[in-house]
């Protein structure tokens, strides 16, 4: 049996404000992820979700612990090596403005990260094949923009674009769509799916939105002041939850369509009893019940 | 008409900003009422106009390069459409005032938070007792009375978003918006805030028009809805009619969206297309590009306003006459 694409045993981060009590960010969490799963991270802010990830991209230290990448610990790596290892490990972070430099191009932005997978060069039609895995088209349109001049949802494009470059195991998601329109929501969520099935990329996805959990993750792991408390299926997490801060993260929900329970990956039946759906299922223009008196 | 009295009125307001030369119609046939003691949520996504509308409300909107061409807004009875500045300053707080999505950036940050809150009283009553009424007021928002020490830094963000509820109905308004007021906010933060706005209106009895891209929460905390996109206010009524059998396929899309439902391809139903250039004044139905049903007349004209007896209506070419 494979090893899980990514593994945490056991986590400890302990930050120490000089002026201030210190603050266990992150005690004791052990999260595994395998081959094409999505894990929702789920909780509130302050609950210890971005400093997992960021134990679990490296970018700090832990106390104690351990992150196994495709059954490889990272603990002992040299920066080289840890550099490496991390392009099969990439993040998606909440503001995508803030993830790139400002002064670089989006095809300089995409080379650099094909050329650090080891491309020797980089022609534009890699690059259009990129962009247009994100949806970005026609490539000339996007090439020699700079973030700034896209919108965005282009943007959170983008960084998908370069977080799928090196054609990564999993990729670490905080907050990416927190911010977002609803339908760019969907629009970006559709582009999570399609990357999944297609080349069978794993999702930590850490968002504090119960309905994109519900949408989009195999688990769910509900984490509270810096502990998983609770753990298990999507379904079975959402529909029978046992810790009660979870019970109250749920309750909390205020969804188009009450109850709030899981529904994936049944399909959806427009014409249920439901009252919130009826009337305007199928492709009619379901107005009918409009009379036309001015 | 409703039978009620109308503490706010818009009517076919059509607002442009100048932008690096060229004019944005930010808002272009806006138009919704809110009765006393109603709450009515303003539904859209960015660039649907619903800030701006709120801004126009409270004489907000940036000046010099803002012109209201065409519609008007009543207040409370008086037409406010061209007031000037210092005319303004007595709609502000009373009857009308806001609270923001981002209180940090609205409280003074070098200012006690018990002084902003005394501030606004005194403001709206000089004669008042401050410290007596400030006490009050955090009671009403249900904030420690040590909070009236603390600089906003030192609150987390719904005690933030409560001190700012406080500052503004320490002027007795009658019609409270709220624009995004619980974005930024936990789950259970944002229903606590919402729950409290409710039970606000019905202490206080004041209006409260609630701004939002969350379907899910005006689904929860509103009479009514408007929904908006472009500039236009598509579609209203009553918030069940609304949502569950929405009349405009603007709103079918965004409920569904909204929803984040598997479709039997396992993708998210989604809006085709993208988002309206503003700098464009429509002359016709401003979703018309975006639309699975689109018709020729759709390209062409206007559709007019159409609504039932409950007070549900939209703007949309389907639902004439010889359309089922």
């Amino acid at each position: 049996m494979n090893p899980p694409v990514l593994e945490l045993s056991r986590l400890s981060k302990t930050f120490r404000p000089r002026d201030a009590m210190p603050l266990r960010a992150v005690d004791d969490v052990s999260l595994h992820i395998e081959r094409g799963e999505c894990v929702a991270l789920v909780g509130e802010s302050g609950s210890g979700k971005s400093t997992l990830a960021r134990l679990a991209l490296r970018l700090i230290a832990p106390d104690s612990g351990t992150v196994r990448l495709q059954g490889r610990s990272l603990m002992q790596f040299s920066p080289q090596a840890l550099r490496a290892a991390r392009l099969m490990m990439q993040p998606i972070f909440q503001d995508p403005a803030a993830s790139f430099n400002p002064r670089r191009t989006v095809r300089a932005i995409l080379s650099q990260v094909l050329v650090q997978a080891g491309a020797t060069s980089v022609g534009d039609e890699q690059l259009s094949a990129l962009l247009a895995r994100v949806e970005l088209r026609p490539a000339r349109d996007y090439l020699n923009r700079y973030p700034h001049e896209l919108s965005g949802g282009q943007r959170q494009r983008l960084a998908i674009a370069r977080a799928i470059a090196p054609q990564p195991a999993v990729i670490i998601a905080d907050e990416p769509l927190s911010g977002a329109d609803v339908s760019i929501r969907a629009q970006i969520l559709n582009l999570l799916v399609d990357l999944q099935r297609d080349f069978g990329v794993a999702y930590l996805l850490i968002t504090h939105d119960m309905l994109v959990a519900r949408a989009f993750s195999h688990r769910v792991a509900v984490m509270y002041r810096g502990r998983i408390i609770e753990e298990g299926s999507t379904g079975e997490v959402l529909a029978a939850p046992r810790h009660p801060y979870t019970q109250n993260l749920i309750a909390a929900v205020q969804s188009l369509d009450p109850p709030f329970a899981h529904d994936v990956p049944a399909p959806v039946d427009n014409r249920s009893g439901n009252p919130l759906q009826r009337g305007y299922a199928g492709s009619g223009p379901g107005a009918s019940h409009l009379t036309l008196d001015r | 008409m409703p039978d009620k009295r109308l503490i706010l009125e818009v009517d076919g307001l059509h607002v442009t900003y100048a932008s690096r030369g060229r004019t944005v119609h930010a808002l272009q046939d806006a138009s919704l009422f809110v009765a006393e003691g109603e709450v009515v949520g303003l539904a859209g996504e960015s660039g649907s106009g619903k800030s701006t509308l709120a801004r126009a409300v409270l004489g907000l909107l940036p000046q010099g390069i803002t012109r209201i061409i065409n519609g008007r807004i009543v207040i409370a009875g008086d037409d406010v459409t061209h007031y000037s500045p210092r005319q303004w300053e007595g709609v502000r707080g009373n009857p009308v005032a806001i609270v923001f999505q981002d209180p940090l950036s609205f409280l003074n940050p070098v200012m006690r938070v018990g002084d902003q809150i005394g501030e606004s009283v005194r403001r709206h009553d000089p004669a008042a007792r401050t410290t007596a009424r400030s006490m009050e007021l955090l009671e009403l928002v249900k904030l420690q009375p040590s909070v009236l020490r603390r600089y906003p830094h030192e609150l987390s963000g719904g005690m933030r978003q409560r001190a700012m509820l406080a500052i503004a109905l320490g002027c007795k308004p009658r019609l409270l918006i709220a624009d995004e007021p619980t974005t930024a906010l936990d789950a259970t933060t944002q229903t606590e805030i919402l729950a409290l706005l409710r039970e606000l209106r019905a202490t206080l009895d004041m209006s409260l028009l609630v701004i939002s891209h969350d379907l899910g929460l005006l689904r929860w905390n509103c009479d009514r809805v408007y929904v908006m996109y472009a500039g236009h206010t598509l579609e209203w009524g009553p918030t069940g009619d609304v949502l569950a059998r929405s009349a405009h396929p603007y709103t079918r899309g965004l409920v569904d969206a909204s929803r984040l439902r598997r479709l039997p391809d396992d993708h998210f139903a989604t809006i085709g297309g993208d988002v309206p250039d503003l700098h464009e004044r429509y002359r016709c139905c401003p979703f018309f590009s975006r639309c699975t049903q689109v018709m020729d007349v759709c390209r062409q004209q206007i559709p007019p306003a159409r609504g039932n007896r409950d007070g549900h209506g939209a703007r949309c070419w389907l639902l004439e006459d010889g359309r089922e």
